[in-house]
């Protein structure tokens, strides 16, 4: 959804929320309000005469909005001072967070609403509360990107593993990362990874690898799909959760994949695929829209993955380049954006400083249509 | 789309927030939009809070409506 699309929406459901609460008489001039501000605005870098408005894009872009002190302490260390303090978050103590969500550490598949909403209630209170705004964001888009959903799974226990390898690894390199998720318990149960024995390949991971996680559609065949799923042959899961691999379970014959021909096994794969250069540009246009803006030029795509190729695939390397672009700092990326309603939520808790009820915060991000661990399909 | 406005009505304490009902209507809603909101928005949700006396209602109200605004809604 655009700007100009959003706001007419805007328009109404704003008039409605003031207009249900303060009476007819107000929504007349919020409604003129409002339309005369989408007729008026200059949103836009261009409208500002100052620099003012760069440290709130970045908070909002690179983290979840911030308070009014938080605010203060990334204007202190100006633009360049903040990207890097957003980024270079390894050293930033994190302590005070709870490691772990309220649920029951070992595996069952037996979810309960209670332990869901903990699960879900852990995570937005990292994001409201972490130090290190950027890691969460991070991970909030390999959760995207690597959409796992609970109601397949069913088990919190696993959510939470998969939940903690995105975190652990989201600014890491991206074959380390996919190769994670690949043996990742949660993974393996979501897209069939543990069903697929040499005897019966079970085809779904092989093919959502290529089609949503790394090279795209257009960019391979069905005897590629067949091949990667007979690469993929071997893992399972054990009594603990934990995945492991058993090779009686795997197809050790000679597999042809995207062009090259050996008998391959799961990191091989994972290999091709991650340095293949369609990954390359799909990584780079991704996670530019994720921070940036929607449909990016062709050479803004080429020059982002660019530095994914060149760092071998260095995803921190990728998100900076992004956060340090032209595009990242014009009037077409700022405020470009409609909020999601986890962004909306958590934006304002960590604006605000305020507590809620987590199960009532909960259920509303449910009625909203986003809650996490539990995207609508493979596509996030 | 009501259930999206109605959230901050979920806030528990609204008195440990950062924003205070002594705060001008700009000052507080520079927390949810630090830019700061146009003089016609502002308008609007001062009118829109003026006669509520109580001070976490007329907290609750600011953020209400602050957060339903396009500027709050854009990321």
């Amino acid at each position: 959804m655009n700007r100009r699309a959003f706001l007419k929406i805007a328009l109404i459901a704003s008039g409605a929320a003031i207009g249900g609460y303060f009476g007819p008489q107000l929504l007349d001039v919020a409604n003129t309000s409002v339309q005369s501000l989408s007729n008026d605005i200059q949103f836009g870098a261009s409208s500002f005469t100052t620099d003012d408005w760069k440290i709130p894009h970045l908070l909002r872009r690179a983290g979840f909005g911030a308070s009014p002190a938080e605010l203060a302490s990334f204007e202190a260390l100006g633009v360049n001072g903040a990207a890097s303090q957003l980024l270079n978050y390894e050293q930033i103590d994190n302590s005070n967070l709870p490691d772990q969500p309220n649920i029951t550490m070992e595996f069952a598949r037996k979810p309960s609403a209670r332990e869901t909403v903990n699960l879900v209630w852990w995570w937005i209170d990292r994001m409201v509360n972490t130090q290190r705004p950027l890691e969460e964001k991070m991970t909030l888009f390999w959760h995207n990107h690597f959409a796992t959903a609970i109601y397949k799974v069913r088990s919190p226990y696993l959510m939470f593993k998969q939940n903690q390898l995105v975190r652990s690894k989201g600014m890491g390199n991206f074959r380390d990362l996919l190769m994670g998720i690949t043996e990742d318990p949660a993974m393996l149960i979501w897209l069939d990874g543990a069903l697929n024995r040499k005897i019966a390949p079970n085809e779904n991971y092989g093919r959502e690898v290529m089609e949503v996680f790394t090279i795209g559609v257009g960019n391979y065949t069905e005897d590629d799909v067949k091949a990667a799923a007979r690469s993929f042959t071997g893992y399972q899961i054990d009594r603990l959760g934990n995945s492991f691999f058993n090779a009686k379970q795997h197809d050790n014959g000679v597999k042809t994949f995207l062009g090259q021909t050996g008998n391959f096994g799961p990191q091989d794969i994972v290999e091709i695929l991650a340095a293949h250069p369609a990954t390359a540009k799909s990584i780079a246009r991704k996670l530019f829209a994720y921070f940036a803006y929607d449909n990016p030029s062709d050479d803004t795509v080429n020059r982002i993955a660019n530095v994914y190729s060149t760092t071998g695939g260095n995803i921190k390397a990728v998100v900076e380049a992004v956060l340090d672009s032209d595009e990242f700092w014009s009037s077409q990326a700022y405020l470009s954006q409609v909020k999601s309603p986890v962004i909306y939520l958590t934006t304002a808790l960590r604006s605000l400083g305020a507590t809620v009820n987590p199960k009532a915060a909960v259920g509303t991000l449910n009625n909203m249509g986003q809650l996490p661990f539990d995207p609508p399909s493979v596509f996030g | 789309m009501l259930d999206r406005y109605n959230f901050p009505l979920l806030v528990k304490n609204p008195d440990n927030a950062t924003i205070a009902f002594e705060d001008s209507v700009d000052t507080a809603t520079r927390t949810l939009f630090p830019e700061g909101l146009p003089a016609n928005v502002l308008a609007v949700i001062q009118q829109s809070t003026d006669n509520l006396t109580d001070p976490t209602e007329k907290v609750r109200n600011l953020i209400r409506l602050t957060i339903s605004t396009p500027y709050y809604n854009l990321n």
